[in-house]
């Protein structure tokens, strides 16, 4: 357990940035997403026994941070049914982007932000997903060709 | 999508990212309900045996002392950070203090110590023992870099260290010169590959130069003229080979005594060197850059042009000629990158951040135009206190 709760701290360190800018697009605010990443690595270090090595240690946390933000108590997987809602914190600053992104579906628009702002590989939102990578590769590839379709000709996709 | 898109996407969503608060690991031990023992805090406490409560009491006292004088100087925000980090440091972060010092001794080289690991290490006449050095270090930022960090000495420990550097006889005057007249990667030898002591005597700063004869032959024979050395006595090598560890081991030596605060945290700079150029593709003729640096800055996103043409050029011995460079508070280097990041520039490096990588500092780069060759780049690199900068990225 020693050598988990080190991987952990080192998770955190390295981390817990990624996990606040992520998490503030679930819960709304950085400071409410600081205390959920503090919650999810402290439930992380009580239930050591529950990281059965199948997959990530990053994942692991991710799927509990999420259930963390959106108070889902009972799976120990975050289905692909109950995705949280994502938003940017803030949107002012690139509103043509906010408002593409916002058309996206819920799960399309979710697997974007673990790309871009959780910088997850295909194979990790996979993990927090619970789909195949295959799938996730789908996903955000129908997501960029419905962003591609909403902005314009001389923005991202050109 | 193409990796272009992709790029862009990332750099449009980095501009859409708030700014992380401050992480407290502490907090989530606390949280945990753990009663654990804070393992690095106590390695490296100083306390021991009997007097540990006086101790404690005292310290108590410094607590308190320390909080009247913080309420005091309520809009000082101290933020340390307790491991290295690449790129630019976190918002809240507190910079190194005082801004400037007087440099008493550097080591820039391939330490025998450290296995050839590049390592610099700078000594400032006020205590502060600032580092850095390739691969992984137990504060260090990643595996592939400590990125800068910090300790401190007493004065006495400075002068210490640096008459001990100086007693070795090396440092009357500048010299360079060529050890080793061996193959310098035979397993288990102490060898002396390359490096550069700068060390303060009387009011100079003497430098003394080492390379490796092999290295010489077999790295630099197509490069004629760019070290012209003396071969070095056998007491000149012993003196060097007993420099490298006292230089770059501060866990080793000084001794105990002669440390201020010998935990290590973060160096901080208070400015940064931002520095540009034309790379072209490495080749068999080493075509020279075709960009003259005055013109890659009219390639820049106004803003980032704006703000480097402000500040002026700098200059540092040894550098680059085809590079320039201008030297920024670290505000506006902030503001340069986001500049770039926004124009959806390739980036490496610079932390934690969404789309960005670990490695061993924050830069850019994007296709050199009208179909020349390469790439133009713009590297981000913390200044020294005594206002100069190293490339952490080369070898």
């Amino acid at each position: 357990m020693g050598d988990l709760e080190s991987d952990l701290e080192d998770l955190y360190r390295r981390r817990q940035r990624a996990f606040q800018v992520m998490l503030a697009s679930v819960t709304g605010s950085l400071e409410s997403a600081r205390d959920v990443v503090q919650e999810a690595f402290a439930q992380a270090l009580r239930d050591q026994d529950g990281f059965r090595g199948e997959g990530s240690l990053e994942g692991w946390v991710w799927r509990i941070a999420f259930r963390v933000a959106i108070g889902s108590k009972g799976s120990r997987e975050l289905a692909v049914e109950d995705v949280p809602e994502v938003a940017f914190v803030e949107a002012s600053s690139d509103p043509t982007l906010a408002a593409a992104v916002r058309q996206l579906p819920p799960q399309r628009r979710f697997a974007v932000f673990l790309r871009y702002f959780a910088d997850l590989s295909y194979a990790e939102i996979g993990e927090v997903l619970g789909i195949a990578e295959g799938t996730v590769a789908a996903t955000l590839s129908q997501a960029h060709q419905q962003l591609g379709a909403a902005l314009s000709a001389n923005e991202v996709m050109a | 999508m193409s990796t272009y898109a992709h790029d862009l996407l990332t750099a449009r969503f980095a501009a859409l990212a708030p700014r992380p608060l401050t992480g407290d690991w502490d907090d989530v031990l606390d949280r945990a309900g753990a009663i654990r023992p804070r393992r690095r805090r106590l390695a490296r406490s100083p306390w021991r045996g009997g007097r540990r409560r006086k101790l404690v009491v005292a310290l108590a006292v410094a607590v308190l002392v320390a909080a009247v004088a913080a309420a005091a100087y309520a809009t000082v925000r101290v933020l340390l950070l307790d491991r290295g980090f690449v790129g630019l440091p976190p918002v809240e972060a507190t910079p190194s203090s005082p801004e400037s010092g007087e440099l008493v001794l550097s080591f820039i080289g391939r330490s025998t110590t450290l296995g050839l690991r590049m390592t610099s290490v700078f000594v400032y006449a006020d205590g502060r023992f600032v580092w850095v050095r390739e691969g992984g270090a137990p504060e260090g930022a990643n595996k592939f870099t400590s990125g800068f960090l910090e300790q401190r000495l007493t004065r006495q420990g400075v002068e210490l260290l640096r008459s001990e550097v100086v007693s070795t006889g090396l440092f009357r005057h500048d010299v360079d010169l060529i050890t080793g007249s061996a193959e310098y990667r035979r397993p288990g030898q102490v060898l002396l590959f390359r490096g550069t002591i700068q060390a303060r005597n009387g009011e100079r700063l003497v430098r003394v130069r080492w390379m490796n004869r092999a290295h010489l032959r077999d790295v630099l024979s197509d490069l004629p003229g760019t070290y012209a050395g003396t071969t070095a006595t056998p007491e000149q090598e012993r003196a060097l080979e007993r420099l490298d560890p006292l230089l770059v081991d501060p866990g080793a030596r000084p001794p105990a005594t002669a440390w201020l605060d010998r935990r290590v945290r973060a160096y901080v700079a208070s400015r940064y060197a931002v520095c540009w150029g034309h790379r072209p593709e490495l080749g068999p003729d080493h075509p020279t850059p075709s960009i003259e640096p005055s013109g890659i800055l009219t390639l820049l996103p106004a803003k980032a042009e704006h703000l480097l043409r402000r500040r002026g050029l700098a200059s540092r011995r040894g550098a680059d000629p085809q590079q320039a460079c201008s030297v920024v508070p670290t505000e506006d280097a902030r503001a340069v990158a986001r500049a770039l990041d926004v124009a959806g520039l390739e980036k490496r490096g610079g932390g934690e951040g969404p789309g960005s990588y670990n490695e061993f500092g924050l830069g850019y780069r994007f296709k050199a135009p009208d179909q020349r060759p390469g790439h133009v780049y713009i590297s981000f690199e913390p200044t020294l206190p005594h206002g100069v900068w190293i490339c952490t990225a080369c070898g």
